[in-house]
């Protein structure tokens, strides 16, 4: 449980707070600011989205006919004119300026025709692979200025918020171990007394035991030497004839007992 | 250049208002809105050029205006075509006829139109 605590406490949580210093995470908060300010200027609740839409790149040009001239234009005549009334209007007017001769059949005249088609031509070409080779490139430099860096932005702060967590889930062990630490003292307390407390009893008990062993050795001398006293006192008393009579009384018994044996 | 900035040079339009209009997109027309060219009739002609302000910085606005509608439509896409190369090359072309039409009345055919 300890290894644990220490894993969750220890020298790991030093080593992220230093590859990631607070003061970026305060820099962050104060861009996400700005970035909130900006989006209430914008975007807040005053925001005309129906007359003024939100702009978008768009993925493609408009239509075109003969790849120059957009279809709107032809749309916005054939309302009025039909299908065929823009092409007579372009005719029109291409044959208005020959016969005015403001287009002049002149020496250079060929140019301008063969231009034109030799620019259809390269354009039919070489176009789709030109245009491929060139979306391509467009994509790739948005993927390498735009995209990869808000992927990479991305992994980073959720790298970030993971590493954070993993500090707090840390910093919430300290407590853990801070209360593993006072039960730990608390034991060792709650030894040293109970220690304490036989130790005392011990105390007590052996002077106890002292002058019960003195009282009892006190009294067992003292009736020794009184039956001490009084036996040699009683042998002191006993005269010879005493002694003499009762040896004889003795001899008379044993007499009589043999003769009953 | 303080006169400059009165008149309004680098600086958003009058109509301009951040809150209503979101980011600033140069080729939309702040002002007060009215009918496009290609929806008024000939009736209404007049009044609808009445309605027009013709200054100097009106007619800048104006071209800027177009000329970013045209970059936005054409050229600032994700895959534009041959189309804007296409009409760069012809609007030089009409450029270069409209140039060479006194030189070129020199060659004319005919003698009277």
């Amino acid at each position: 449980m300890f290894s644990r605590l220490a894993l969750r406490t220890g020298a790991v949580l030093r080593q992220h707070v230093t590859k990631h210093p607070v003061i970026v995470v305060a820099a962050r908060s104060g861009s996400t600011e700005q970035w909130d300010k900006a989006n209430a200027i914008y975007y807040g609740p005053e925001r005309d989205v129906k007359n003024f839409p939100i702009t978008k790149m768009a993925e493609k040009t408009p239509n075109t006919r003969m790849g120059i001239f957009p279809e709107s234009w032809f749309k916005y005549l054939e309302e009025k004119t039909g299908v065929s009334g823009p092409y007579v209007l372009g005719t029109g007017v291409v044959l208005t300026a020959f016969s005015k001769e403001l287009l002049v059949i002149d020496h250079t005249f060929s140019e301008l025709i063969s231009f034109w088609i030799m620019f259809a031509l390269v354009a039919k070409k070489f176009g789709p692979s030109i245009g491929k080779y060139l979306d391509e490139l467009s994509e790739s430099y948005m993927k390498a200025k735009w995209h990869q860096p808000i992927e990479d932005a991305k992994v980073n702060s959720k790298e970030m918020i993971k590493q954070i967590d993993e500090g707090l889930w840390r910093e919430e062990g300290q407590t853990h171990l801070f209360e593993a630490k006072k039960e730990n003292v608390d034991l060792q307390l709650e030894a040293q007394y109970r220690e304490r407390l036989s130790e005392a009893y011990r105390a007590v008990k052996s002077r106890l035991d002292y002058q019960l062993d003195r009282q009892n050795t006190r009294i067992r001398f003292e009736q020794e030497h009184m039956v001490n006293w009084i036996v040699q006192n009683v042998i002191k008393g006993i005269t010879p004839q005493q002694e003499k009579d009762a040896i004889s009384k003795c001899i008379a018994d044993l007499k009589g007992l043999a003769a009953k044996a | 250049m303080d006169f400059l900035s009165k008149a309004g040079v680098g600086r958003y339009p009058a109509g301009y208002n951040a809150k209503v209009h979101g980011p600033y997109n140069p080729a939309v027309n702040y002002g007060k809105p009215d009918a496009a060219l290609s929806e008024v009739k000939l009736g209404q002609l007049g009044s609808w050029l009445s309605r027009r302000s013709f200054g100097p910085g009106a007619i800048v606005r104006a071209c800027s205006r177009g000329w970013h509608r045209y970059a936005q439509k054409w050229i600032l896409v994700k895959k534009p075509g041959v189309a804007p190369v296409a009409q760069l090359v012809g609007g030089l072309c009409f450029l270069y006829f409209l140039g060479g039409m006194k030189s070129r009345s020199y060659h004319r055919h005919a003698k009277y139109h």
